[in-house]
Order: structure tokens, then sequence, then C-alpha cells
């Protein structure tokens, strides 16, 4: 496991996949676990870079810790507002969120 | 500092009075003409008060004393230069003060009678009292722009006098006329005066004679009779003497105190004061233009039938006699002429106004409206009714005619004396001079006895307005007495020998014939001493050869008047006569048609012309280019550039809100597409 390419590529793919999903799907639920899967994608490249870098230090771990926690509070705060999405206008479609369309 | 309030108040009185009648007249109604007779009444009493230090010439001493009052403040200065007034007083200033205060008084009293009716009777006492200011102002004035300040109020207060009954016809336009036509006059005055200054650095009188010497002769001659063309229109002379029968439609005392007795004297009196520097050339021309008034005035008289033109006519005639004698060298004759005249010219007015006055009520008492009150063809056998006022009128026609024992006689014999011995002394052509002189006398004994048999004698023309006719009441009376005892030889001369007219009122003015600029008056009076009895022979016959003629046609009816004219016709004098020399219908036809074409050209071309094709031509223009300016500006400026920056702004923000779609997953796209751009371009670098 001497080479950085692959876990690029890993996290690449994550992210294009996690991109997709933002922006091809309806549902906010499923566009939400689009961007869990960016957020994913972002951590596998702390990691690598902070496994193959110049210097070892935990850095990357960190940084990655971070960002699941505020993931977790994002999921959360995301969750909340699809519930009451769902609770106002009966779907959690986001082209139906539109009220505020100028 | 009483004797300058003694001469000041001679301005303030009428001033005065004036000023309160023209405020306060309505509520002072007929007290307003006791108090102008007041405060007139004031000044006469002042005015015999100052004449009474005035010096008489010692006739067998030969000496006098240069009795003179004067003081002069600045009026105004600008750099260098500088205007100053002030009063002159002297023996001649001072009989003139009499003679207005004592005619204006005259005149207030009999107006109280005379205007008694009249709605306007305060306006009529503060005319009258701003006439006498500016009349005395004239007297007073020790300059001549003073002089000239002052002629200019006169005039004002002619025209408004003869205008005063404005709601008549006639009257606005005589007063209109007499008042244009004072001003031709009084712009050559002007120009004299300026001319003389600008030589002389002074407006003063006395000042100006003494300086005028070294003044090149030929300008000064020019000056003097610029200067004398004020004279000319004041004093009605020839050519300028048409508006005084036209002024006769002001109130008939107006006519007794301006247009006879003292306003148009005041032309006279100038020339008088200016004598000593008018040199013997101008002097030639006053005497000419004397003359030719003289006679033409007499001769239209004969014909007129209006009671007060004859007596306007008879006025133009004696100034004539007067300006003639100041031309001839004798202005102490002119002046003697000019204060006789006064009184019984004023004391004629007066008495033809007692005349029309009772017509006028006789008429109005037969409810008449239509017949002419001033027609003497509607009066004749007027002596049984009117006694005072006949012999008032016979007395001063007897004075005016040159009767011995009358004032006329001494200063019209003087004046013709002095005629005379200017032809005696310089022959030729001037042998006009006298003939028109003695033919003027002749004249004027002829038409005035006319006047007199024709209203007070014979049968009267109408038996209705006759039966009418009552003598005046006294304040009218009262005056035509004193003027007519004025009118006598005994009031200016104590000598009862009218031979030797060397009484008080000649050696009071005695000494004015002693000096003049240019000529050596010694030898000028001693010609007319000379000539004096010569001329008394021929006057005392030419009156006597006129009064003959009158009495034979008007009193006796021995010869029929219509053949005379007949006779008089073959040369053409009696339609002159009739046609007043053609004067006004000349100036009609010399000055006021072609004036009015040229008035209706120079319209033509403003209106028709200038008005029409100019500027309404750059009307038509700005017009047609605000046309195309304004489609230029609308059509493509406003709809094409304007309106089209406008319809872009509204297509192109059409289409980009197009990209507002508001859905995020769109944008977002759009900034993955614009970060794969830059990333692709940065890796290019």
């Amino acid at each position: 496991m001497n080479y950085i390419q692959p876990f690029l590529m890993l996290a690449s793919i994550l992210f294009c996949l996690g991109l997709y999903a933002v922006i091809t799907r309806k549902n906010a639920v499923a566009i939400l676990m689009g961007i869990e899967l960016i957020l994913n994608s972002a951590n596998i490249n702390f990691i690598t870079f902070n496994r193959f870098g110049a210097y070892r230090t935990l850095d990357g771990h960190v940084f990655t810790i971070f960002v699941i926690v505020l993931a977790a509070a994002e999921a959360a705060v995301a969750l909340a507002i699809i519930i009451n999405l769902f609770k106002n206008i009966g779907t959690v479609d986001v082209d139906q969120a539109k009220e505020m369309k100028g | 500092m009483l004797e300058t309030f003694q001469i000041l108040s001679f301005l303030f009185l009428p001033l005065l009075s004036f000023v309160i009648l023209i405020f306060f007249g309505k509520k002072l109604k007929s007290h307003s003409s006791t108090l102008g007779m007041f405060l007139i009444g004031l000044m006469l009493t002042n005015s015999i008060f100052l004449i009474l230090k005035a010096e008489p010439y010692d006739f067998v001493l030969k000496t006098y004393n240069k009795w003179t009052l004067y003081k002069s403040f600045e009026w105004f200065s600008t750099g260098n230069f500088s205007i100053s007034l002030g009063y002159f007083v002297d023996n001649i200033t001072a009989i003139m003060l009499v003679v207005v205060s004592l005619i204006g008084f005259l005149v207030h009293l009999y107006s109280t009678e005379y205007m008694k009716d009249d709605p306007k009777y305060s306006r009529y006492f503060a005319f009258l009292g701003i006439f006498i200011f500016s009349m005395n102002g004239i007297v007073l004035a020790d300059s001549l722009i003073m002089i000239y300040v002052f002629w200019e109020l006169v005039g004002l207060s002619s025209f408004l006098l003869i205008g005063f009954w404005f709601e008549k016809e006639k009257p606005p336009l005589a007063a209109n006329k007499a008042f244009l036509t004072n001003r031709v006059g009084d712009i050559g005055m002007f120009i004299g005066i300026m001319i003389i200054f600008f030589h002389v650095g002074s407006f003063n009188i006395n000042e100006i004679i003494n300086g005028v010497s070294d003044m090149n002769k030929t300008l000064l001659t020019l000056a003097g009779v610029l200067v004398f063309m004020g004279a000319v229109g004041k004093s009605a002379q020839f050519p300028l003497h048409i508006w005084l029968p036209n002024a006769m439609e002001g109130p008939t005392p107006v006519s007794a105190l301006i247009h006879a007795a003292t306003m148009v004297a005041a032309g006279v009196y100038l020339t008088f004061r200016i004598f000593p520097f008018l040199t013997p050339d101008a002097l030639a021309i006053v005497a000419v233009i004397g003359a030719i008034t003289a006679v033409m005035a007499a001769i239209t008289a004969i014909t007129r039938n209006d009671i007060k033109a004859v007596l306007a006519y008879s006025t133009i005639s004696q100034l004539g006699y007067m300006v003639m004698a100041v031309g001839v060298g004798a202005p102490v004759y002119a002046f003697f002429h000019l204060v006789t005249h006064a009184m019984f010219k004023a004391c004629l007015f007066l008495c033809s106004g007692s005349v029309i006055h009772a017509m006028h009520h006789s008429l109005h008492h037969l409810h008449d409206h239509e017949t002419d009150p001033q027609d003497m063809n509607n009066m004749g056998g007027l002596k049984s009714k009117m006694p005072i006022t006949h012999a008032a009128m016979l007395i001063s026609t007897f004075a005016i005619a040159g009767v011995p024992f009358f004032s006329g006689f001494l200063s019209k014999d003087g004046i013709l004396a002095a005629v005379l011995s200017y032809y005696y002394k310089h022959g030729d052509w001037t042998i006009l001079l006298p003939i028109a002189g003695f033919g003027a006398a002749m004249i004027t004994a002829f038409y005035m006895f006319r006047l007199i048999f024709k209203t007070f004698y014979g049968e009267s023309k109408n038996k209705k307005i006759f039966k009418h006719i009552h003598e005046s009441p006294l304040p009218m009376t009262i005056p035509l007495i004193i003027l007519s005892v004025l009118s006598l030889a005994f009031a200016f001369t104590a000598n009862l020998n009218p031979l030797v007219s060397k009484g008080w009122f000649k050696s009071l003015i005695y000494k004015y014939s002693k000096s003049h600029n240019f000529m050596d008056m010694k030898y000028i009076n001693a010609g007319i001493d000379a000539a004096h009895y010569d001329a008394m022979y021929l006057s005392l016959f030419v009156a006597s050869i006129g009064i003959g003629f009158s009495v034979l046609i008007y009193l006796l009816r021995k010869i029929n008047p219509d053949n005379i004219s007949k006779v008089l016709n073959i040369i053409g004098l009696f339609s002159l006569s009739k046609n007043k020399f053609y004067v006004d219908k000349i100036y009609n036809f010399v000055l006021y048609r072609p004036f009015l074409k040229q008035t209706q050209i120079a319209s033509y071309i403003d209106w028709d012309f200038y008005d029409q094709k100019l500027i309404d031509a750059w009307g038509w223009i700005t017009l047609k280019v605000s046309k195309y300016s304004g489609i230029s500006d609308y059509s493509i400026l406003d709809q094409k550039i304007i309106d089209g920056t406008s319809h872009l702004t509204q297509y192109v923000s059409g289409q980009l809100r197009k990209t507002q779609s508001g859905i995020i997953q769109n944008y977002l796209l759009g900034v993955l597409a614009v970060l794969v751009v830059i990333i692709i371009l940065i890796n290019q670098i």
C-alpha cells in the first residue's frame, strides 16, 4: 500500500457520486446523503495526504474528526429542516419548495 | 435775511395757495377763492412795499442809484460745473411783480363771480396760484437757466388753464396746440442758452452781459436769435402766433391774466433782459418779426366776429409792437408798453368776460344752448344795460388806440418814435418798419372801435337775448374800474401835458436805455427824442383815420362794410384777413400733412413691411425649424435612441431572467461548470 493514486481515485469517485446525487436527486434526503458522500471523500483526502505527506503529524486525522462532528451536526440540522419541509408542504421534493421564488 | 424772506414770499405765497387748494380745495369749497385772494393780496401789498424802495432816475441831475437786491446759491454741481439759483431784483423786477400781483389779485376777485357755479371752482384757483408762482419765478430769476425752468412752468400752467374745461371738445385741443407750439420756441431757446453757456461759462444774465464781448459775432447773433425764439413762442410772435387765438378756449379771466397781461409778456420781458447782448443783426431780425406780427395780427383782427378772438389778435399785434421796439433799440418803451398794455388789455378781456357772462346768463335764462355767447353779431346796444362795463371798455379802447390822455398813447408813441428814428438812421428797406408800425396803429384803432360799436352801440341784434342782459355784479365790476383808471395816462405820469411824458414810471425804467454791448445808446436815445414829435403827429393822424373809418362804418353806418371788403379784396387783403393769412392752412399743408404722411409711411414700413413681412417671416421660419426639430427630437432621439436603450435593456433582462430559475441544483451545476473551466484554464497555464 505505498501508492497514493488508489486513495485519490476512491476519493474522486466518492466526490463525483456525491455531486451527482446532489445535482440530480429531487428528494431532499437523497441530496443530504450526496452531501455526506462529498464530505467523506474530503475526509479520505485528508487522511490520504496525512499518510503520504512529508511530515508525520496528526493534522489530517484531527480535521477528519472535526468534519465528522460537523457532518453529524449538519445532518441533524438538515434532517430537522427536511421534517419541517415535509410538515409544511407534505413532500420532501426540493422542486416543490418554491414559495420564495422571485 | 428779512429782505430775502420778502423776495422769496413772492414765490411761496402763490405756491402755498396752490398746494393748499389742490389738497384741501374740496373741503374749502367756496372759501378757496377767499384763501387764494388773501395770499395774493398779501403778495400785492408786499410788491407795493418793494416798489417803494425802487430808485428813480433823476432827469435833472442825470443820476440814479443802482438799487438792486440779489442773492444766489448753488443748486447743484458736478465736477467743476455748477448751476446756481438766485434772484435779481431791480426796478424792472419790482414793476413786473406789481403788475403780476395786481392783475393776479383782480383776476382772483373777478373769478369769484365769473367761475361761481363751476364744479372745479377750487382747482381753478389752485391753477391760478401755480401760474402766479411760475410767473414770479421768471421775473425774479437771475439766470437764463432759471428763467427757462419757470418758462416751462408757465407753459404748464397755461396748458392747465386753457384746457380747464377739458370735458368740452375744443379746450384740450387748444391746450395741446399751445403747449406744442411753445415747445418749438423753447427748444430754440434752450439751444441758444447752451451756446452762450459754453462760451461764457455762466447762466447768470449779468455775467453773460459782461462776458459775451469777446465772443464770435456771428455765433452771438445766432445764439441771440435762438434765445429770442423762446420769446417768439411764448409771446405769440409770427410764425408761432397760431396758439394764442385758440388759447381763448380757456376761461376769460385766465385769458386776461395769462394770455394778455403777464405770461405772453414774459417773452418781451426776456427779450428786454437779453437786449444788452443782442447784436445789431439779431436786433434787426427781432424788429422785423415784431413788425410782421403787429401788422398781420391787426389785419386778421378786423374780420373776427368772436369778441375774444378780436382781443386775442389785438394782443398778438401789441406784443409785436413791443418786440419791434426792443428790436429797434428802445427796450424801455417796450417795457413801458408791456405795463400799459397789461392794464388796458386785462381790462378789455375782463370787460369782454363781463359781456360774455351777461350773454351766457341771458342765453341760459332762455334755455338757448345753440347761440354763441361770444359772437358779436348777437350783441349790440349793450351800452344802456351794462354802463360800467361799457365805460371801462371804452377807456381801455381809447388807451389801446393811442388816444392822448390815455396810457397807450404814451407808450405806443415812444415805440413809434423809436421805429421812425430807426428808419431815419438806417434808411433803405427799414421804411417797412414804420409803415408796419403806423399801419398797425391805424388798424388797431379801427378794429377796436368796431368791437365797441358792434357790442355796445346801435340796435341790439337779438331782442330776446337783449331783454335778459344785466350788468355784472360788484366783484366783476370793481376790477374793471381799477384797471380802467390805471389805463389813464395820469396813472403813469403826473404831468398833465401828454407831450412831455416823463412821469414817475419812466424815471424808474429810464436807466435801462443806457447800456448795450455793441451800440451807442446815447446816439439812439437822441434819435428817438428827435423823432418824437414826427411820430406823435403821425400816430395821432393814423389813429384818427382808424377811429374815423370805424365811426363811419359801424356807428353812423354811412359806408357799407361789404363794399369796403370788395374794394380791399382787389388786392386780396380781405380774404387774407378772413383766413388769418392762411397761416394755419399753410402749416396744415407744409407741416402737419407731410408729417402725417410721413407717419403713415413709417407706420406702413413698420407694420405692413417690417412687422408683417420680416418679423412674421421669422415666426414662420421658427415654426418650420421647430417642426423639424420636433420631429427629429421625438421620432429619432426620443423614440429610437432613448426608447431603444430601454427596449434593449428590457430584452436583455428578459433573457437574463431565465437564468434565475430558483432551482439550487441548476446553480450548483453552473458553479461546477465554471469550476471545471477554471481548473482547465489553470492547468493550461
